[in-house]
């Protein structure tokens, strides 16, 4: 958890975002830094976590949590943070032998081998899972998504995958059961590579986020001490005002445990 | 124009708004459907969007008329299984002639918030179908109708959007604003009943009871064209040598015979005799040449 981020996002760590639906994006950089932020600040405070990767293994997010402070292992353990394996469970899917074909059924991601996927059963999946923690009505909950692209790339359609967010997000936000609910979604939409499908799938989490949070690399290119451009945007969902929305940009550095953020220009190699 | 089409004077059967992410329409939405709901009986907002107004009931108290809302957005595709809830596999004008009851002999206004699960689920003309078939007073069963829509832009490519803006009789799009002082900038484009479309570029702003402000029509500047105010230069001024021709050279110059120009006499005597003049070739051989008189070709036979 980096505390110059949660300043910048103005959230407070004893009451972290209520209802919310914040949209992460990034080109031609890494989002990682604003992935583990989230994941900490949820386990440090001792939130129940939801979290769906389908980019990187458990082990990933363990080894930059210790790192952070945070042992997601012991989160684990004792039944505050789920971990849904995305990446295994969609092998286990696309590489199932023959006869295996009752494991798959069950398997939440059986839809990528479907030409039509309905991704009803994740939805139900990942709900039950939800409200399978014993303090989903007590204690805040975060639902973190890394990274949709992934999905889309696999051939599911963005339509469809849109259609999961938004009843995640009537989910998270409005179920009576929880008692106050996050929903991060993540995805990587590379300008230079005209990822179509993941800008569209951008757009429509748009529509639907309070915030959206995109990182990019700077434009004069690589440089040792500014690794890259936070762009922070608050939007209204009830979408009432042609806003003039709220927009902070800043610029940071990644070092080994934790982020500096600075004003555009500031940088104190530069000054 | 936007003030015409807000207060009635100019009677339009059908609008629709479009906006995208950078520039929100539902408050204009929202302040249209105040501003027509002073002249219909009965409002139905069909929202599609969760974030839609129901459950923030921003329009309540600002409504005169009898207002029902109909919930399409808790669950469109059945996976939570609420019967309430419209599905989108179910015929939408089959569903709304249910839901719209007692409207008899009443002017009914219709708002459809937002078209994108139709665009996005069904194909396009299903969607122009369904705004035709509600548009027409006697598929509903009421007085009149008039019918309301909003449609996010950036979501749908642009041979969607425009075959849906061929079914609406005005389409009015949100654009970013070109001064800070003002909220946005919209474009019209309006089909009159006599067929006549005028289109218009207006700024505007929205206050917190949503009554639409200082509406003033957008003129663009163009620059002028410069004035040919430098006079072409004559090339063939302020040369130490004549570039022209007195009468008398334009003259000869008419009368000069080209070589190969078939002028009267020619022609005359080409007529006369049938055949090309024949000029005489004047042959001298060296000595290394083989010259020989016979005809080559004297001993085929053909």
């Amino acid at each position: 958890m980096f505390i110059d981020l949660n300043n910048i996002l103005d959230i407070d760590e004893k009451q972290p975002p209520d209802r919310i639906s914040i949209s992460i994006s990034s080109s031609q950089t890494d989002n990682g830094f604003l992935i583990h932020h989230f994941l900490s600040l949820y386990i440090r405070n001792g939130y129940n976590v939801c979290m769906v990767s389908f980019t990187q293994s458990f082990s990933h997010y363990n080894n930059v949590g210790q790192k952070l402070g945070v042992n997601i292992t012991a989160a684990r353990d004792n039944g505050t943070l789920i971990f849904i394996d995305g990446l295994k469970l969609i092998n286990e899917c696309l590489f199932a032998s023959p006869g295996d074909s009752g494991g798959v059924e069950k398997n939440p991601f059986s839809f990528v081998s479907d030409p039509k996927p309905d991704l009803k059963n994740l939805y139900d999946h990942i709900k039950q899972t939800i409200t399978s923690f014993s303090s989903h009505s007590t204690v805040p909950t975060l639902l973190l998504m890394d990274d949709l692209g992934i999905l889309t790339d696999l051939g599911v359609p963005v339509l469809a995958v849109g259609d999961l967010m938004m009843y995640l997000r009537n989910f998270m936000t409005s179920a009576q059961t929880l008692r106050s609910g996050c929903l991060v979604s993540v995805v990587q939409a590379d300008k230079d590579a005209a990822d179509e499908e993941h800008e569209l799938l951008l757009t429509r989490l748009a529509h639907n986020s309070d915030m959206m949070l995109h990182c990019k690399s700077l434009n004069s290119g690589y440089c040792k001490d500014v690794h890259g451009e936070l762009l922070v945007t608050w939007l209204d969902p009830k979408q009432n005002y042609p806003f003039t929305s709220r927009a902070k940009r800043m610029q940071f550095k990644i070092m080994d445990k934790t982020v500096s953020f600075f004003a555009a220009g500031m940088s104190s190699a530069v000054l | 124009m936007l003030e015409n089409i807000v207060s009635g004077r100019e009677q339009s059967g059908s609008i629709l708004i479009k906006d995208s992410v950078q520039q929100y329409g539902r408050g204009l939405l929202k302040a249209l459907i105040i501003e027509v709901s002073n002249r219909v009986d009965q409002v139905h907002i069909f929202s599609f969007d969760p974030n839609a107004d129901e459950k923030s009931q921003d329009l309540s108290g600002h409504l005169q008329a009898n207002v029902q809302y109909h919930d399409c957005s808790s669950d469109p595709l059945g996976w939570e299984g609420t019967p309430e809830c419209y599905k989108l596999q179910q015929d939408f004008v089959l569903y709304a002639k249910e839901s719209v009851k007692g409207i008899k002999d009443k002017k009914v206004l219709i708002v459809l918030d937002s078209l994108g699960p139709f665009l996005l689920h069904r194909v396009t003309p299903y969607t122009c179908q369904v705004v035709s078939r509600l548009k027409d007073q006697d598929v509903i069963g009421a007085e009149s109708v008039q019918v309301m829509a909003l449609l996010h832009e950036d979501l749908h490519d642009e041979p969607t959007s425009r075959l849906v803006e061929m079914v609406f009789s005005t389409v009015v799009t949100v654009l970013p604003p070109d001064r800070t002082n003002c909220y946005a900038v919209c474009d019209i484009l309006h089909k009159k009943q006599s067929g006549k479309i005028m289109k218009s570029k207006e700024r505007f702003s929205i206050s917190q009871n949503f009554d639409i402000q200082d509406v003033e029509a957008v003129i663009m500047l163009t620059k002028r064209k410069p004035e040919d105010a430098l006079d072409t230069a004559d090339p063939a001024a302020n040369l130490t040598f004549n570039l022209s021709l007195t009468d008398a050279e334009k003259e000869a110059r008419s009368q000069l015979k080209l070589p190969y120009m078939h002028d009267d006499e020619t022609k005359h005597g080409i007529l006369q005799k049938g055949t090309a003049v024949h000029s005489k070739i004047f042959y001298q051989p060296d000595e290394a040449d083989d010259f020989d008189e016979e005809d080559p070709d004297d001993d085929l036979d053909i």
